[in-house]
């Protein structure tokens, strides 16, 4: 009796502290490395400090590409998006001065194996776990005499069990399709063509207090910036690229 | 056992896992420079941040008592209801000249164990006003 009671706290302990498995996957974006000013909305900070409205440059090259980042299942990885190449390509090619309107948008995460990895996985320890523990149980019945079952028998099927245990498990560790943040950056090369603005002067009047806006009272409209011209290059690189970063091997968690 | 074999292949099920969608972008009507290079990040600014999400998550348990199996299953879904970027937005004064973004950080962490399942992805968004 004492042999099952213990065999059945291990067991339940066991499967707590194995059955758990996490994927983080990290997508970090830091401040470009460009030569040249990249700006989110349509206007920017030029390199002498200046403010360039977009009636003060043409737009040379609206583009388009993806990026993908990938993470390993069951570990914990980091990644830079780096953009810089990509632009840069960009920039060349128009021989442009700036970029605006750059926006990052993840369209899409995809969790790869990850579920399906820790579902064998899962199933590999319980089926592994319990096996051992008839195993156990079946040998110390086996050396009572007054036993009515056969200890061969549990040894049997507790090996088999925990066999099956085993392959699970292995199914599981050899599914390795990544997690992929998948982005899609989009924006315009401009050449500035006009003198733009001391960026000392605010760019709207302030507000006597400037409290933050409020959502309901949104700020004006952005000017539409100059389209491209008719016919003019519009940039969409081939391919995805494809980031992968540092990784750490992912302990398993204590249950939530 | 039964229960417990249950419980584990309700776990086996495929996640369905909501599709994420964080963007970085000048929030919606911004007439000031949003700058996303390094340039101008030197120039000392007025600290902002922000931040949007997405939770999910499905678990499954089996109760038996003699004949009867009970099995229930949950299913939570939550999403920000503004996204990082008009909420980086809305802490712009109109005093400020431009805004620099210092860094984002696009997260995603899947959790699984038995019977339960949970993916949870966050866009961190840092920044200046200056």
């Amino acid at each position: 009796m004492k042999a099952r009671t213990t065999s059945a706290f291990s067991l339940g302990i066991a499967l707590t502290v194995t059955g758990c498995y996490t994927t983080s996957n990290v997508a970090t974006f830091t401040p470009l490395q460009t030569n040249y000013p990249v700006s989110a909305s349509p206007e920017y900070v030029a390199q002498d400090g200046q403010i360039v409205a977009p009636n003060q440059y043409q737009v040379t090259a609206p583009f388009q590409f993806n990026e993908v980042v990938d993470g390993e299942v069951h570990a914990n990885t980091s990644t830079r998006l780096a953009l810089e190449p990509q632009l840069n390509d960009l920039v060349a090619k128009s021989q442009g001065d700036a970029v605006t309107n750059l926006k990052i948008q993840a369209v899409n995460y995809d969790h790869g194996s990850h579920a399906s990895a820790a579902s064998w996985k899962i199933l590999g320890w319980t089926f592994g776990i319990t096996g051992a523990s008839v195993a156990v149980l079946g040998a110390a019945i086996g050396d009572r005499n007054d036993s009515s079952v056969h200890s061969s028998g549990l040894l049997l099927g507790g090996g088999i069990i925990a066999g099956l245990g085993v392959l699970s498990y292995v199914i599981g560790s050899t599914l390795k399709d990544p997690a992929e943040w998948q982005f899609q950056v989009s924006g315009q090369v401009v050449r500035r063509t006009a003198q733009a603005t001391p960026s000392a002067a605010p760019l709207t009047p302030p507000m006597s207090s400037a409290p933050p806006l409020a959502p309901s009272a949104p700020l004006p409209p952005a000017p539409t910036a100059s389209p491209a011209p008719s016919g003019g290059p519009r940039f969409v690189p081939s391919g995805v690229s494809h980031l992968r970063g540092s990784r750490s091997a992912s302990p398993p968690l204590p249950p939530k | 056992m039964v229960g417990g074999l249950l419980l584990v292949l309700a776990g086996c099920k495929p996640a369905e896992y909501p599709k994420e969608l964080f963007t970085i972008a000048a929030p919606d009507g911004a007439d000031y420079p949003v700058m996303l290079s390094q340039g101008t990040a030197n120039a000392p600014g007025r600290p902002i941040a922000a931040s949007s999400s997405t939770h999910e998550a499905h678990s499954s348990s089996t109760y038996s008592n003699g004949y009867t199996s009970v099995t229930i299953t949950q299913s939570e879904l939550a999403q920000s209801e503004i996204g990082a970027t008009q909420k980086l937005g809305m802490q712009v004064r109109h005093s400020d000249h431009w805004v620099q973004i210092e860094g984002a950080d696009f997260t995603t962490t899947d959790f699984s164990m038995y019977g339960s399942t949970t993916s949870d992805s966050t866009l961190n968004l840092r920044g200046s006003a200056r």
